[in-house]
Parts: C-alpha cells; structure tokens; sequence
C-alpha cells in the first residue's frame, strides 16, 4: 500500500524536476554546442566560440562591467536610504506605520512597465538616461523597498537593553551605530546588500527603458542577441547572467525558509 | 511581536519621533521623485488631450476592438496559467510537507524560476519547446508517438506553459505557507476517527486551505498579467497588455495612448493586491493561533 502510494509521488517529482531543469539545460548545449541544426539530441562539436564570439561581436566584457557597476552603485544608494528609514520604522514610534510601508512597498505591488515609462521620460529629461547613476537609480525603485522589508524586521529584533547599555557606558551615537548596532544587525545588512545587488543585476524593463549605447547591462545584451537572432550568443551571455542568482539562491537558502521570500523576488 | 520596551524608540517623546520622520525623509524623498512622480505624471499624460483633459484614450483602448483583443489574450492567458499553476502547485506542496531524500534540491528547483532574469528562462523554454527541440525530439525521433512536430512556441498554449514554469512557486510558496499554517493535529483527529486520507484531506485540510489557495492565485495572477519577459521573447504575434504598452510607446511613439494602457493595468495590480493582503491577513491570523 505504502509503495503502491509512492508511486505517483516519484512520477510528479520526476516530472517536476525535468520541467524545471530541462530550459537550463537547452541554454548549456547551446551555449557550449555547435552544429546543432534539426531532429538532433546534442549539438555536434563542443565549443567555447560563442563565448569568443560575445567577447568579440558584443564586447561583453564592457558590458560585464557595466552591470557590476550599476549593481554596485544601486546596492550602495539602496542602502543608504533604506537604512535611515527602517530604522526610523522599527526604533521610533511613528503614527501611521502601516501607511508609511504601503507607501515604501508599492514600486513592489504594480509592475514595472506601469511605471517605467514615466521613469523613463524623467530621466530622458533630466539627462540621467545612458548614464551609470541614472539606471543605477532606476533599479532603486525595486531595491531599497525590499531592503527596508528585510532591515526593519533585523532592526525590531535588536535587543534594546545592548543599546541601552552601549549609551550608559558613553557611546555616543556614532559609536554606537558603528560598534553595537552595525554587528548585531550585520546579518539582515548583508540579506538587504544582496537582495539589492541581485534585484539590479538582473533587471530589464526598467533597464530597457532608460540604456543607452554605453550603458547596455547584461539582461538587455541579451535580450538584443535573441532579436539578432544569435541564439548562441545570447544563450552564452545568460549563462554569465546566471552565475549570481544561483550563488545567491544557494547561500539563500542557508539562512531563511523559502515561504518567506515572497517579497524580495520578483518577475517580470 | 514586540513588547513595547524591546521596541524602545530611540529618544524619547517628540524629539524621538521628530528624529524618526529625519531618518525617514531620504527615502521618501526619493521615492515620491524617482516613483511617484513619474506615475502621477503617466496618469497626466494618458489624459492629455489636443484641447485640455480627455479620456480618448481611454475609450480608445477599452472600447476598441483592437484593445479589448489585448484585454482577452492577457486574461485568458492569466486565468489559464494560473488555474494550472495551482493545479500543480497543491500535490507538490503537499509532497513537500513530509521529509524526503532531496527535499532541499526540490526547493531549490521551486525557487529557481523567480530568482533568475525571466528573460533567460523564456530563452531555455523556446529553445526546449522548438520544433526541433527535445520535447518534439522525444515525441518524434525518439518515440514516435506523433508524426510532425507540435507547434508550441509563439503559441497561446505555449505562452501558459511558459507562464506556468516562470510563475507557479508565487503559488506554490504561498500554499506550502499555508499547509504550514493548518495544525497536523486537526488532520490527525479527523484521521482517529476513522476518515480515509482523502475524506480527511476533503473535509478538513481543503476547507482550511482556501484562503491560501485563493491568495496563491491571486500572486500567480498578478504574475501573469504583469508579466512583459516570457511574451516578449516568446509570444510571437501574440502582444499582452505590458508588451503592447511597450510597443506602442516605443514603436508606435503613442506615449499618451501606452500611458493609459498602463493605468489600466497599474489600477487592477492595485485591486488585486488589496485582495491579497486581505486573505494574506486572514492566514497570518490563524497562523498565530
């Protein structure tokens, strides 16, 4: 009876993991294979020339550099902002708490394309369109209400008899903030850091919207090779764009159920 | 939650909270510029008529064939993708409640779709579901169940597939959440005496797990309908309501017009969203219990 039940199990579970696995392994015979025309299972040679070709046709070495760039700008402006403010959500008693995170959280709610395009006619006009700040802070809009999520809920659970004691013993706030509340909130920084990088990372509607010439990041180079119809390439470049969201699901996983991320991922 | 001393405002009485709306300021500063304003001015724009306010574009897109065809295809794509999604959804998280051998592997794969750029998974599904590629390979070469390839790509069922890959763990998360929620010992009690495992999963576990499977398609939803990726890559003719907003504000250079389009879809996100958290609310409730 037991195993007769199991059955089906093993079959849903098989079926689950081929669904979900099997578009991830297209993109590595593609981006690995060649001479891969009609009915065939596996391309006909090996070969790393869709990688030179990216290199070469496509500059992805430019564009690497301009999507760390931007994650990294978007990670540092996320977290300036969002820390003040979860701060002032979790430590001080503000009327309309609720409120204020509708507030903070709505970029989140509706999806991009509803508000790019007024992004993008901003910043066409401000002359912020093509340049690192500019997308940088584009990808902001996503990032640092995610981060506040993740930084009140580190900063409710601080233990104010530390702080409390930090002050007696002379700190003054500075030190405070630097000695006492900095490594005790050091993990839900981090979680906010990365939610904040990967978010910009891997954006592409707000992106699209707003690049320009020299400002093209790794989703949108993609996105172009598949209109060129370099399927090769473009599969070559997402396995470059792969790479941190997959480091970043594992380490992930580690530290928080998967139920509770639902806020910090988002599609579009 | 927090008792009020561990929740201690940093200063004391007015300056506290005057010091808290400080530290608050850059972030809303910045939304109300970078996000608010630009939506209020789409909002202006998509009443932006040759003489003063209108709402022609608004009746253009709502009361045209043409735009009431792109309202079809994006919900029959949604309520398709999302009925499946939950479909599947429900026995995986059921599964997913007992330990097993690789548990942890298959909810990493649950979560994979929604941490990569969608724009890569709609690369992997078109490049699978081909005429050429390995679903029609098996079913052709290999098998020989079917004689000719199946179209799937550029197709609206291809779409929902592809919806459903990209979007079911919105669902399937917020179910497993709300499995987690209903107490085994319920279950166990029904079981004592004397129900089959599926009377007791009908009459007791199903009722208590409605709020979550309506809030689950509900995330699912929200998914699909906003989703511009998957059909952008993989819709061929085939233009939902974000890829046409794009489209006519980037091809047709209808700003006005792509403006009222995306207020449209802005407004029923918002809806959708409130209804959400309602059920969302009625679970947490019953989870602190």
């Amino acid at each position: 009876m037991r195993t007769l039940a199991r059955l089906p199990a093993a079959i849903l579970l098989t079926g689950f993991v081929l669904f979900i696995t099997l578009p991830f392994v297209m993109i590595l015979l593609e981006a690995f294979g060649a001479d891969w025309f009609g009915m065939q299972l596996l391309p006909g040679v090996w070969t790393l020339k869709w990688f030179r070709w990216a290199a070469q046709t496509v500059d992805i070495g430019t564009v690497l550099l301009n999507t760390g760039i931007i994650a990294l700008l978007a990670t540092a402006f996320s977290l300036l902002l969002s820390i003040p403010a979860a701060w002032a959500i979790a430590r001080h008693r503000l009327p309309v708490k609720s409120l204020l995170m509708g507030a903070i959280l709505f970029p989140r709610m509706i999806p991009e394309i509803t508000f790019a395009l007024g992004v993008a006619k901003m910043f066409y006009a401000l002359g912020l369109a093509n340049t690192y700040v500019g997308i940088a802070l584009s990808h902001v809009i996503l990032a640092a209400p995610f981060a506040v999520l993740v930084l009140t809920s580190t900063f409710e659970g601080l233990d104010s008899r530390l702080l409390e004691a930090g002050a007696v013993l002379g700190c003054r706030p500075a030190q405070l903030f630097l000695r006492v509340i900095l490594p005790l909130a050091l993990p839900g920084i981090v979680a906010a850091a990365l939610f904040s990088f990967l978010a910009s990372y891997n954006d592409f509607v707000l992106t699209l919207m707003v690049y320009g010439p020299d400002t093209v990041t790794l989703p949108v180079q993609t996105y172009l090779s598949i209109g060129n119809g370099y399927t090769s390439v473009a599969s070559a470049i997402s396995v470059i764009l792969l790479i941190p969201s997959v480091l970043f699901l594992l380490g992930l996983m580690r530290m928080v159920r998967p139920e509770n991320l639902l806020g910090g991922l988002k599609g579009a | 939650m927090a008792e009020a001393s561990a929740a201690a405002p940093a200063g004391p009485g007015r300056r506290g909270r005057m010091a808290g709306w400080l530290l608050l300021l850059p972030l809303m500063v910045f939304l109300a510029a970078a996000f608010y304003y630009p939506i209020g001015y789409t909002l202006a724009d998509s009443m932006r008529g040759a003489h003063g306010i209108t709402l022609a574009h608004y009746t253009a897109f709502l009361a045209s064939s043409a735009g009431l065809r792109v309202l079809e295809l994006t919900l029959v794509l949604s309520v398709a993708a999302t009925v499946l999604s939950v479909a599947l959804s429900l026995p995986l998280a059921l599964l997913l409640r007992r330990r097993f051998a690789g548990k942890g592997a298959i909810q990493f794969l649950m979560m994979l779709p929604i941490t990569i750029p969608s724009l890569v998974g709609a690369l992997g599904l078109v490049i699978l579901y081909d005429r050429t590629g390995w679903l029609n390979y098996a079913l052709v070469a290999a098998l020989h169940i079917l004689r000719h390839p199946l179209a799937i790509d550029y197709t609206v069922p291809g779409i929902v597939l592809f919806y459903i890959w990209m979007f079911f763990p919105y669902g399937g998360l917020v179910i497993m959440s709300g499995l987690g929620a209903i107490d085994p010992a319920i279950e166990e009690a029904g079981r004592v005496a004397g129900g089959s495992p599926f009377y007791v999963f009908r009459t007791v576990v199903l009722p208590l797990l409605k709020p979550s499977l309506w809030a689950g398609s509900i995330m699912v939803f929200l998914q699909c309908f906003g989703a511009f990726s998957v059909p952008l890559i993989a819709g061929g003719n085939h233009q939902p309501l974000a890829v046409k907003i794009y489209t006519v504000a980037t091809v047709f250079l209808d700003w006005p017009q792509a403006s009222a389009m995306a207020v449209v879809m802005g407004m029923v996100q918002v809806v959708l969203v409130i209804a959400y958290r309602r059920l969302d609310a009625g679970t947490a409730a019953r989870r602190a219990r």
